[in-house]
């Protein structure tokens, strides 16, 4: 199959109907790498990461090496992480503080935290016309909204308020104040959308997780689905009492083994009330971003899905706290708020194995489409099983990639 | 030189003492054989009724101290050993566990202070049989009869990016 024949099996279908190889084709891995992540904001880190001047992270753009780092005047950067002089990489942490300049292991060469070129070692011999402001790091857009330090390599990029759109006020209510606890990466083997895409679906949770189905049971035909443009998402519905009985009625049966989850500390009332009167949200930012809101437990994680290859991707999750936690409720969420996350918690691994299967299944020459049409109404809401959501991914998705059926031509060159 | 877990109050260090380290290795393998042949009460055995599971990263570790897991009691780790008796919907496949390195740190109260290393490989989903993990323990252990007894298991994975399925108990 040459990248031709997908493109026109993608312009002549809806974002309801999605042609499974975008999940298996390298070749458009590689152009989704340069269209989708090189011209998005993407979440590098939190502010309160790199509180210090020389405080740095190293985070991956897409397949870009970039370095963030506050500068001595206070000014946070994002350059890429490639040394000017043959390209390596001027760290060798994914985190630190580099003191007052950024020092090349190779030949010494050393940069400023503006990213200028400060020191070359034996520079006479590049000639009198060589000039180290010829020569800074190459710096990239940097942008910070809720505390949330976003990049984006593309300079044409739109401001990111424009680009967060129809997200910024649940991004303001939902991320304000908020502190990282700790991050933990785990691998999948599937494609990064698919991943992103589990966030966006409210279809899936009863079935696929017996937590769900047993312990929140009833929240299954409540809340909603919102499509936030231009490509974001939105789930929401109300938490509910927790159902240990049912809970512990599900471990019985599937396990054999009778657990009083009551006895459990872990389900214990945690030192700051729950209120089961607001409710619970996942949010999906275009293109790899997710946050997850519970009630019980206060759980706020970030997660980011970071491609790695077609059918390989590494997801980062970024537990939250909030400034105003005392100092139990702090050590209360250090213990429970990766509880449910990831390869080890109590909810994600189902995940995993779902987009893992996913991935093996959209291998398959038979049927190449995949159905994302729930929700027929018109509009951008619909109920909590509906679509909107991946509709919305999809939807801006194809115009990154050039696949926009409204477009008269590809904005892009095939190879 | 790299940093090394430390426990949360320095241990009474004791002197060496072969057979003393010869039945904390016995437990260790008695542990390692319960959780490869998933025998779920033999594992619950080499748990006091308070004991506890912790498990994290060496990079949380060494920052603010998040945990991926915490089961403190019989009645939390009940719970995670139904999840693994069927309540995830996962393929479970063989594991072993492999611990060495068994160190007696020292005393600490009534509980000895034991480190060690372990090492998981599994089957993966294409059949073959592969490294998995490795971790340290920093582990509280009580005297239980002829043997012991985790009063604190605490697991520090090596790894910052871990594998795809990290459910098996280390």
């Amino acid at each position: 199959m040459t990248i031709s024949d997908v493109e026109v099996a993608i312009r002549s279908r809806g974002p309801a109907e999605v042609d499974r190889r975008i999940y298996t084709d390298a070749a458009l891995f590689e152009i989704e790498m340069a269209s989708v992540f090189a011209r998005s904001w993407l979440y590098a880190c939190h502010e309160h990461e790199l509180a210090e001047p020389g405080d740095f992270v190293t985070v991956t753009a897409g397949t870009e090496p970039l370095l963030v780092c506050r500068g001595r005047d206070g000014e946070l950067r994002a350059f890429v992480n490639a040394c000017t002089h043959r390209g390596a990489a001027l760290t060798g942490t994914r985190s630190g503080n580099c003191g007052n300049n950024l020092k090349c292991l190779y030949h010494g060469w050393t940069f400023a935290l503006d990213g200028s070129l400060i020191g070359v070692p034996y520079p006479q011999a590049y000639g009198p016309d060589f000039d180290k402001a010829d020569h800074g790091l190459a710096e990239v857009r940097l942008a910070v909204h809720a505390g949330l330090v976003f990049v984006a390599c593309d300079a044409a990029v739109p401001s990111v308020t424009e680009f967060l759109g129809e997200a910024i006020p649940h991004v303001d209510r939902l991320l304000g104040g908020t502190v990282v606890l700790g991050r933990v990466r785990c691998e999948a083997r599937a494609n990064w959308k698919t991943w992103h895409e589990n966030f966006a679906d409210n279809y899936h949770p009863e079935f696929v997780h017996n937590w769900v189905h047993d312990f929140e049971h009833g929240y299954a035909n409540q809340g909603a689905n919102y499509e936030l443009e231009p490509g974001h998402g939105l789930l929401e519905w109300p938490p509910g009492p927790p159902e240990f009985e049912r809970y512990r009625d599900g471990l019985r049966r599937l396990s054999g083994i009778d657990v009083d989850p009551l006895a459990n500390p872990a389900w214990a009332e945690p030192p700051f009330a729950p209120d089961f009167s607001i409710q619970q949200y996942v949010m999906t930012l275009f293109p790899n971003f997710d946050l997850q809101v519970f009630v019980f437990g206060g759980v706020r994680v970030i997660q980011v899905v970071h491609p790695v290859a077609v059918d390989r991707c590494v997801i980062e999750v970024v537990a939250l706290g909030h400034v105003d936690d005392d100092p139990p409720t702090r050590q209360w969420k250090l213990e429970r708020v990766a509880d449910l996350q990831g390869s080890w918690g109590k909810l994600s691994p189902d995940d995993i194995e779902a987009v893992q299967r996913t991935q093996v299944g959209s291998a398959g020459s038979a049927n190449h489409t995949s159905n994302f049409g729930r929700g027929v109404a018109p509009g951008k809401v619909g109920e909590t099983r509906d679509e909107y959501s991946l509709r919305s991914f999809h939807r801006l998705w194809r115009q990154y990639m050039g696949f926009d059926p409204l477009s008269p031509t590809s904005n892009r060159e095939l190879p | 030189m790299t940093d090394t877990v430390e426990l949360a109050a320095a241990p009474e260090p004791v002197p060496f003492d072969p057979l003393l380290r010869a039945t904390v290795e016995d437990f260790y393998y008695r542990y390692a054989s319960a959780c490869d042949r998933t025998d779920f009460d033999a594992i619950l055995d080499c748990f006091t009724e308070q004991g506890e599971y912790l498990l994290t990263t060496f990079e949380n570790a060494r920052g603010q101290g998040l945990l991926l897991v915490a089961d403190r009691s019989h009645a939390a780790l009940r719970e995670r050993l139904a999840y693994l008796g069927g309540y995830w919907n996962l393929h479970r496949s063989k594991t072993s566990h492999l611990i060495s390195n068994v160190r007696v740190v020292g005393r600490q109260g009534e509980a000895l202070a034991v480190q060690a290393v372990m090492w998981l490989s599994k089957i993966d989903h294409d059949g073959a049989s592969r490294f998995h993990v490795s971790a340290e323990y920093d582990d509280l252990l009580v005297s239980d009869g002829d043997s012991w007894a985790f009063a604190r298991h605490s697991v520090v994975l090596d790894g910052e990016t871990l594998p795809s399925d990290l459910t098996d108990l280390l």
